[in-house]
């Protein structure tokens, strides 16, 4: 891992020969755009010259594979491919190739475009029949299909399709079911019924054995992988009303996890990536996410544009990414033309209705003052609502009071409704509207021939958000092309322009404090709170808080680039360049402004800033990406080999430039040139970059045995020159058993199964940048006025460490792929062991004398455990009908292996413990009362009495305290549940019939705790005060200790699950962390059902459409949880405090389910 | 384009490719070079260390002031906190300025940064300061620790080493720092640097001499070379002739508007107060003063009859058996014939309340009719807080007032040098006449006269000299509110008198014309904890006076110790 200068050199020397070649190669890309060529059929064009003595059939044919594009595809009972031949031919085309090599044989061949059809020549040789059923096969496009196998369902009976794709079978029962198979053709199955002519169209089989994936910097046939990667059909992620690639994609692979965060459902909302769990305690643990080979924003991607997706899972998979990759890859691939495909072009749409979920209803008024007043009680301090207030409250409700306040004492300050108020309103009810309405739109046109193919993609999505006084929304729109031309048999050019421009609109909510405290307050904020004053203007500042308080605008262009090209100069060498390049500016507009609320005395208020104020931020995030990448790929007999090397660099560079200006001059025209008040300026820059080498070989025998290497060394700008540099490598293999002779006996049964292993080292350069540089902040502004300014300020700079290099993360991954049943059954399992090592972690928990954050060390060690299951199921009855269903779960564990907690506290981390664990005192119940036996409590408080929590004195030392709270002592503190989500997984289910289809998928997880936030007023209702308190229906809130002779209207409620509520601190001492209230936070989610239409191709072909669909489709109608009814198991984890949420759980923008109707409609 | 991709790879070759220094940040090595970086680096510390007048005042968790809870620390509820940490991260930062400075040093001349590194003296003081009294003994560190300094380890240090090396800091600070009055906006000046400085000795000597014989005291202590330090700080500020008490000659305002002046600029009394401004500071919540708009109602806050009753009869004697004395039946009778600082103090019914633009006025009566209806208007002890108030309502403004907040103030160097001198025991009368007979003249109260004290039997501390009182019940009575009260309580170990065992009662209850939800004691006074604490506050002499230490950090340091009757 030293730095390695010779590498440097040679890296150095033979780019800048390259560099030549990619100048030309850029130079000759221009031109290949200007080009247009003829539709010559690709078999015309082509000149071969081949040279055999007497070599088996098999290599001949390999040779033809090897050095052009076409693929023979034959059926190896009937054709026999060890036949020895001889040939020696200069120059020639192709069909009189084959002419000559079987001359003479009954084989006859056919030419698809780029596959060669090898069947059985019809030799006449049928029998006398009675009843005869014939017919002809052909693909999709029409063109008869030779060599498809026709069966008679049950027997051995059977023929194959000649040349011109026809059959013949004598001697058919009439209730025969005739089976048609041809490989990389679905299966069908015809019943007879009567009929003598039997034509059917094969149709290609887009998911199975031949599968190719895509995998870095290249593809692979899915039954060569050895390595563990998913993959994921862009249609899956169509015809859905969300917006985000993440929300559409979650739940699709076991162990992809995909969270919200704190913005929650917010129209444009960003969300968190993850692969197989926790990776790091401190660095990044999210994967890499690509788009065509470059890392993107999936945010700015439209999902209709995307043909595929492979997650990367293991080492090996991802170890050619490096540093890059630690935690796997999203490889994204976007819809290209294809070669020789008609123009197409394609409408979607989808409009749909979303109706937030989960959003907390308030109790009534009257309730909810008596639980308050009763905690006030409790800890003996004054009601927060007077005798003389309850009475206006409860005039309220029974009509007899006509005013939301005291006429004689009306509110005169801001804030005070909520307190002195009679209403009773359902805030979160009132701000949250129950419906909006969305919409996207999708055209793309796509086509090719030999020469050149392209795509062309534009799309509109419009999401408003929930609001009910002002607005929200997010507006996305997309341009996409994708271009390849061919410009000689061996260079081929590609370029792809990818253009997004996203919108959002927010209401500033509080100007001092932002929107999320919005979510705040109006689950906070008393129904008490008038709406209106008497004289019926708005006193609600609230809501005058969404009308007024200034808008924040984003407005943000992703623009990027791909020039490419391809070099072949000889059949399986392959050179591909490419230069990409991402600009993102964004532009960002706030204008604080004062906001004035009318109060009941007639005064105004402001709850808006002093002066109005304008914010402006520009940004401009520049990235390069450039690879080279040359591969070899060659067939010797059984051999396979294929070898890739290159070389790539990356840089960000990243610059922001902020200004803001008081008093402006009128709100209508907010600028800083239209301000008259002090203007402050500041900026922000920084850059970082990484550059790499890396390689892989490629090793099968008869695709029987699979080896594959691969590494990469990386350098990144993150680290001091001496630790700099990492050199990550990985190895895999395969056994594909059911290859092997002996297998046969066992492929009725298992027509697959192929054993898999990886083992590989990867680097984690996901760190903050300049993390080993001692810095000084300064800062503008003080919050200070010293002799009339606010001054800049600088600050200690934080400990750091000079040494800080990689986290490496090395994984092990063994699993199998298996078939069953004509592989209509499939199963993938992965089992794996992930260590992270040379963890960054606090050096040593020290003492307080130091005075800093201890620096961060690459001395701790993680290990995350876990596997997947895919389970799939898929069948085709008939022609009119096959079905679907698949189910897979993912698991992950991390245990801290090693850090530097010599003391062995429990409240950080220490070797051995199990992240996400919670550490708690076990309840023993509700005192009853008086002087009832129990604990020495006063640990946490000098006074207990009837209602308060008891709890278990684990070390019976008579006392419950956590003692030193170190694993050797940790009193009467133990490990109460584990907030680790366990058991991801995904049913999806599907058929169709006829012209019907039909698809649901189900997302959840199978185990996770969860302890609600002490703040959490949508759980414990009653918090220490009664400003951050709230009580809504559906949760446990007022199921708190009320004694036996209670004569509220409450009553009493002695077996209660909280204990009594204090308007103090002192409540702390009744909800220490404790077994009780560890609450169940499994769930399982009906996130996405469809139901579509086709119209039947009679139909839609007089209305100039090859294809027309139409759907209706939901997100997130159904869920069922283990918590309590108004929680969401999604919303509550993304607000928790713990986990990045805004203030505390339930604290948060709620998501929505949603209805949609769309059309489909192909050109 | 191909030149321009060719020039992106040429740079791959470039051995700097992977060297990124930060664009928008300076590495410490560039930093330290020119006193104006001095000057930006102790800019920071402004925010931290200067305690404001805050609203309804801040002596809440003493005998002065209640709210409508009772306070942790006095009712003895207090608990060992486990995890968590004792706040070091200035002295390292106060540190590192001292360990740096020095890059200046070699290379201008003291003239041109002694400010700043007076004020970084200054500042150093503040920080230890405020660990000395939370915990008493503390590490004293004047360097910058690293991962493996063998001081991390340090024992505490004594409180009387940590004391002497903060008051011979402030020598240090006071030395450097600027001597010109400055308008008090600005930035700190030596005579600020004596006032604290006389403040800590007189903390450190008084804690020394009282808690003596307490778990609290320290082995050897020096409780007169403090005193002296005291008269020797005061003595050069009041030499100095800068400072004098605010007054205009009117006896019945000028201790009242002192505080809710709108600018301190050219005030003689004022020493250091905050600005506000709201250009500049554009709506920055931790950056507004909207004091008099929250003091409008009392929302829970008010004095307590024990800080009532600490008011003297305007003849100087005190109330009990003082026929100048109307009782308590009314706030109005109470208020007659007193030192006029109970008014100027508290608010009375027929006080205005509210001065609108058009000329209305409004009284606090209005507020006193309606005292405990709601939230806003509860007050547990019925003294409502008029000190700091002003009833301009054009200086009414919800969040984006800009009332200045007064931050030191001149009276404290008088009262720190008489009650240094009673303690010295060497005071005289012409040391009264220079200090306690200018706050009494000021709101037309007889002076003190030394051979003359009247004998209070309410005497706080009646087993202590009747001047030693006397000069308490002045600094008790003259800085009402202003959050010395707690500091004062610790340092004389005096809860033993006022807090253990009692309870804060408030105005005679029958006043209260509409709704009362506290409770009233036998004698018909509000007695708000009554339900909550009936044995009175459980305040712990032995324990509570300081913070206990996170077990979590006595783990890490062996050789740290618990506080006294936090256990360990």
């Amino acid at each position: 891992m030293k730095k390695n200068e010779p590498i440097r050199e040679l890296l150095c020397h033979s780019l800048k020969k390259i560099l030549l070649i990619m100048r030309i190669a850029v130079i000759l890309l221009l031109f290949g755009f200007l080009q247009t060529r003829a539709n010559s059929a690709y078999s015309q064009k082509i000149r071969l010259s081949i040279n055999f003595l007497n070599t088996e059939l098999v290599n001949v044919l390999d040779q033809i594979e090897n050095e052009t594009e076409f693929l023979f595809l034959y059926n190896e009972k009937l054709i026999d491919s060890n036949r020895k031949v001889s040939i020696n031919v200069q120059n020639q085309g192709i069909e009189d190739i084959l002419k000559l090599l079987f001359a003479g044989t009954d084989v006859g061949y056919s030419i698809l475009d780029r596959k060669i059809i090898l069947s059985p020549l019809e030799n006449g040789s049928t029998i006398q029949q009675q009843k005869t059923v014939t017919g002809k096969v052909t693909d999709s496009s029409g063109a008869s299909l030779p060599g498809v196998s026709v069966v008679v369902k049950g027997t051995t009976t059977g023929t194959i399709t000649n040349i011109d794709g026809k059959y013949s079978l004598p001697n058919i029962p009439d209730d025969a079911m005739l089976v048609f198979s041809f490989v990389g053709m679905r299966i069908q199955e015809i019943s007879v019924a009567g009929k003598s002519i039997i034509n059917i169209t094969m149709e290609e089989e887009t998911v199975g054995i031949e599968e190719v994936v895509a995998i870095g910097y290249g593809t692979q046939k899915k039954v060569n992988l050895t390595g563990s990667i998913d993959a994921v059909s862009g249609e899956e992620l169509q015809n859905r009303s969300a917006t985000k690639v993440a929300d559409l994609i979650k739940g699709t692979s076991p162990n992809l996890n995909i969270t919200m965060n704190s913005r929650g459902g917010e129209p444009g909302a960003s969300s968190s990536w993850n692969i197989r769990g926790t990776g790091s305690i401190q660095g990044n643990d999210s994967p890499l996410l690509l788009v065509d080979g470059v890392e993107m924003n999936l945010n700015n991607l439209d999902p209709e544009s995307i043909e595929s997706v492979s997650i990367l899972k293991d080492a090996s998979a991802s170890a050619i990414y490096g540093s890059r990759a630690p935690f796997g890859v999203v490889l994204i691939t976007t819809k290209k033309g294809k070669q020789g495909e008609k123009v197409h072009i394609e409408y979607s749409n989808n409009l749909s209705l979303a109706s937030p979920i989960k959003v907390p209803s308030f109790v009534d008024a009257l309730t909810w003052a008596t639980a308050y007043n009763q905690a006030n009680a409790n800890a003996g301090t004054t009601a927060t609502y007077s005798d003389e207030q309850m009475e206006r409250i409860r005039g309220y409700m029974d009509g007899t009071f006509p005013y939301e306040y005291d006429p004689n004492n009306p509110i005169n300050n801001i804030w005070a409704g909520r307190r002195n108020g009679n209403a009773n309103n359902n805030w979160p009810q009132i701000m949250i509207k129950d419906h909006s309405f969305s919409q996207k739109h999708n055209v793309n046109v796509s086509g090719g021939n030999e020469k050149a193919q392209y795509y062309i993609s534009g799309g509109y999505a419009d999401q408003p958000g929930m609001y009910t006084y002002g607005y929200d929304y997010y507006k996305r729109y997309n341009y996409m092309t994708n271009f390849t031309s061919k410009i000689t048999n061996w260079l081929s050019f590609n370029s792809s322009v990818k253009y997004s421009k996203s919108k959002t609109d927010y209401p500033l909510g509080e100007t001092t404090v932002g929107r999320d405290h919005f979510f705040r307050e109006i689950i906070m904020f008393a129904p008490m709170m008038p709406m209106y004053n008497i004289n019926g203007t708005i006193q609600c500042p609230l809501v005058r808080l969404m009308q007024d308080s200034g808008r924040d605008k984003t407005e943000s262009n992703d623009f990027f680039i791909t020039l490419g090209a391809e070099l072949e100069p000889v059949k399986g060498w392959k050179t591909n360049f490419s230069y990409n390049h991402n600009v993102i500016t964004s532009k960002n507009f706030v204008n604080p402004r004062p906001v004035m609320v009318e109060l009941g005395d007639g005064s105004f208020g402001n709850i808006g800033k002093p002066a109005s104020t304008y914010e402006s931020t520009y940004s401009q995030n520049n990235y390069t990406l450039c690879n080279i990448v040359t591969s070899y790929e060659k067939k010797l007999g059984n051999h396979y080999f294929k070898a890739l090397i290159g070389y790539e660099q990356e840089e960000t560079m990243f610059s922001n430039l902020y200004a803001t200006a008081a008093n402006i001059i009128t709100d209508e025209v907010p600028s800083i040139s239209t301000a008259l008040g002090a203007t402050t300026v500041n900026d922000q820059l920084y850059h970082w970059a990484t550059q790499g080498v890396f390689g892989r070989l490629n090793y099968n025998f008869k695709e029987k045995f699979l080896l594959e290497f691969s590494a990469r060394y990386n350098g990144s700008s993150r680290f001091a020159k001496e630790s700099r540099w990492g050199f990550f490598p990985s190895a895999s293999a395969g056994y594909n058993i059911s290859k092997e002779n002996f297998w046969a006996d066992i492929e009725p049964y298992v027509n697959m199964f192929k054993l898999r292993g990886s083992y590989g080292a990867l680097g984690n350069q996901n760190v903050s940048n300049y993390l080993y540089l001692s810095t000084i902040p300064i800062t503008n502004e003080l919050n200070w006025i010293i002799n009339g300014e606010r001054p800049p300020y600088a600050r200690v700079p934080a400990l750091v460490s000079d040494d800080l290099t990689w986290e490496t993360i090395t994984t092990l991954n063994l699993g199998f792929d298996a078939g069953f049943l004509n592989n209509r059954l499939g199963l993938v399992f992965d089992w794996y062991d992930r260590k992270t090592s040379d963890m960054l972690g606090p050096s040593v928990t020290l003492p307080y004398i130091l005075g800093a954050s201890t620096p961060q060390s690459n001395n701790a060690e993680l290990l995350t455990k876990g596997f997947e299951i895919v389970l799939k199921w898929e069948d085709r009855i008939s022609s009119d009908f096959s079905y679907e269903a698949q189910i897979s779960i993912g698991d992950s564990k991390s245990t801290i292996l090693k850090y530097k907690n010599d003391k062995g506290l429990i409240n950080t981390w220490y070797d051995d413990k199990e992240v996400g664990e919670i550490w708690g005192y076990v309840t023993d119940g509700l005192i009853q009362t008086a002087g009832e036996e129990m604990p020495d409590q006063s640990y946490f408080y000098s006074k207990w009495t009837p209602g308060d929590m008891k709890y278990k004195d684990l070390n019976n030392d008579g006392k419950v305290n956590p003692s030193t709270s170190t694993l050797d002592d940790h009193g009467d503190l133990t490990v109460i549940g584990n907030t680790t989500p366990r058991y991801n997984f995904g049913i999806t289910a599907g058929f169709n019939w006829k012209g019907l289809d039909f698809m649901m998928f189900w997302q959840g997880l199978g185990k996770r705790d969860y302890y609600p936030n002490i703040g959490s007023t949508i759980f414990w209702g009653m918090t220490t005060g009664y400003g951050s308190s709230g009580i809504y229906e559906d949760s446990p809130a007022l199921n708190y200790w009320r004694p036996a002779d209670e004569a509220n209207l409450l009553g009493p409620n002695t077996d209660a699950y909280f204990a009594k509520p204090y308007f103090t601190s002192q409540t702390n001492k009744n909800r220490q962390t404790q077994s009780r209230y560890v609450l169940n936070a499994s769930y399982i989610r009906l996130k996405s059902i469809q139901v579509g239409y086709t119209i039947p191709p009679k139909l839609s072909n007089k209305l100039f459409l090859q294809k027309a669909r139409v759907y209706i489709s939901g997100e997130n109608l159904i869920t069922f949880s283990g918590l309590p009814k108004n929680h969401d198991p999604e919303t509550i984890y993304a607000s928790d405090p713990s986990n990045g949420g805004y203030l505390t759980n339930g604290v948060i923008y709620p998501i929505s389910s949603t209805i949609s109707v769309g059309v489909n409609l192909t050109f | 384009m191909g030149f321009f991709a060719m020039s992106i790879i040429f740079t791959a070759c470039d051995e700097d490719f992977l060297q990124r220094a930060p664009l928008d940040e300076v590495t410490s090595l560039d930093y330290f070079k020119s006193p104006s970086d001095l000057k930006v680096y102790v800019n920071q510390y402004y925010t931290s260390y200067f305690p404001q007048y805050a609203n309804h005042g801040s002596d809440y968790g003493t005998d002065n002031q209640i709210r409508t809870s009772v306070d942790q620390r006095l009712e003895g509820t207090r608990t060992v906190s486990t995890s968590g940490s004792i706040s070091f991260g200035n002295v390292r930062s106060i540190n590192y300025f001292f360990d740096q400075y020095k890059k200046v040093e070699e290379k201008f001349d003291i003239k041109d940064y002694q400010q700043y590194l007076g004020e970084a003296y200054f500042f150093r003081a503040l920080i230890y300061f405020d660990l000395l009294k939370t915990y008493g003994d503390i590490q004293w560190i004047t360097t910058e620790l690293g991962t493996s300094s063998p001081e991390l380890y340090n024992p505490r240090d004594p409180r009387n080493v940590v004391a002497d090396n903060i008051i011979s800091v402030l020598d240090s600070a006071a030395m450097y720092l600027t001597s010109e009055k400055t308008d008090g906006a600005s930035r700190v000046n030596k005579w600020m640097a004596l006032l604290i400085q006389s403040r800590i000795a007189l903390y450190e000597g008084t804690w020394e001499k009282y808690h003596a014989s307490d778990p609290f005291g320290v082995s050897n202590p020096h409780p007169e070379k403090y005193f002296n330090k005291v008269v020797e700080a005061t003595t050069a500020i009041m030499e100095s002739g800068k400072y004098d008490l605010y007054s205009t000659g009117k006896p019945s305002s000028d201790y009242k508007d002192l505080f809710a002046l709108q600018d301190y600029s050219s005030n003689k009394e004022v020493m250091f107060w905050k600005k506000y401004n709201n250009e500049l500071s554009r709506g920055d919540v931790s950056f507004t003063n909207d004091r008099n708009f929250r003091m409008e109602t009392p929302s829970g806050n008010t004095f307590t009859k024990q800080m009532a009753d600490s008011y003297l009869c305007s003849d100087g004697k005190p109330i009990t058996g003082n026929s100048l004395f109307k009782g308590y039946t009314t706030l109005n009778d109470e208020m007659q014939n007193r030192d006029p600082r109970f008014s100027q103090t508290i608010a009375a019914s027929n006080d205005v309340w509210k001065i609108y633009t058009d000329g209305t006025i409004k009284y606090w009566s209005e507020v006193y009719k309606k005292l405990n209806t709601s939230a806003d208007y509860n007050a547990p002890g019925g003294y409502i807080v008029l000190k700091g108030y002003n009833p301009h309502m054009i200086y009414h403004v919800q969040q984006y007032e800009e009332s200045p907040a007064i931050i030191y103030r001149y009276a404290e160097v008088l009262l720190n040098y008489v009650e240094a001198k009673a303690e010295l025991g060497t005071i005289t009368q012409a040391d009264i006449d220079k200090t306690i007979k200018k706050f009494r003249g000021r709101v037309g109260m007889p002076n003190l006269v030394l051979t003359n004290i009247a004998v209070d039997p309410e005497w706080d501390f009646p087993f202590l000299s009747p001047i030693l009182n006397e000069i308490r019940r002045e600094r008790r009575v003259e800085l009402a509110a202003e959050g010395f009260r707690w500091d004062d309580i610790a340092r004389w170990a005096a809860a033993d008198e006022l807090i253990v065992g009692k309870r804060p009662q408030g105005f005679f209850a029958s006043q209260i014309t509409s709704i009362n939800p506290f409770p009233v004691d036998e004698d018909g006074f509000l007695d708000p904890f009554k339900k909550a604490i009936p044995n009175g506050y459980g305040f712990v002499v032995g324990r509570d006076y300081l913070n206990s230490i996170p077990t979590s950090e006595i783990v890490l340091n062996p050789n740290l110790t618990q506080n006294p009757g936090w256990g360990n």
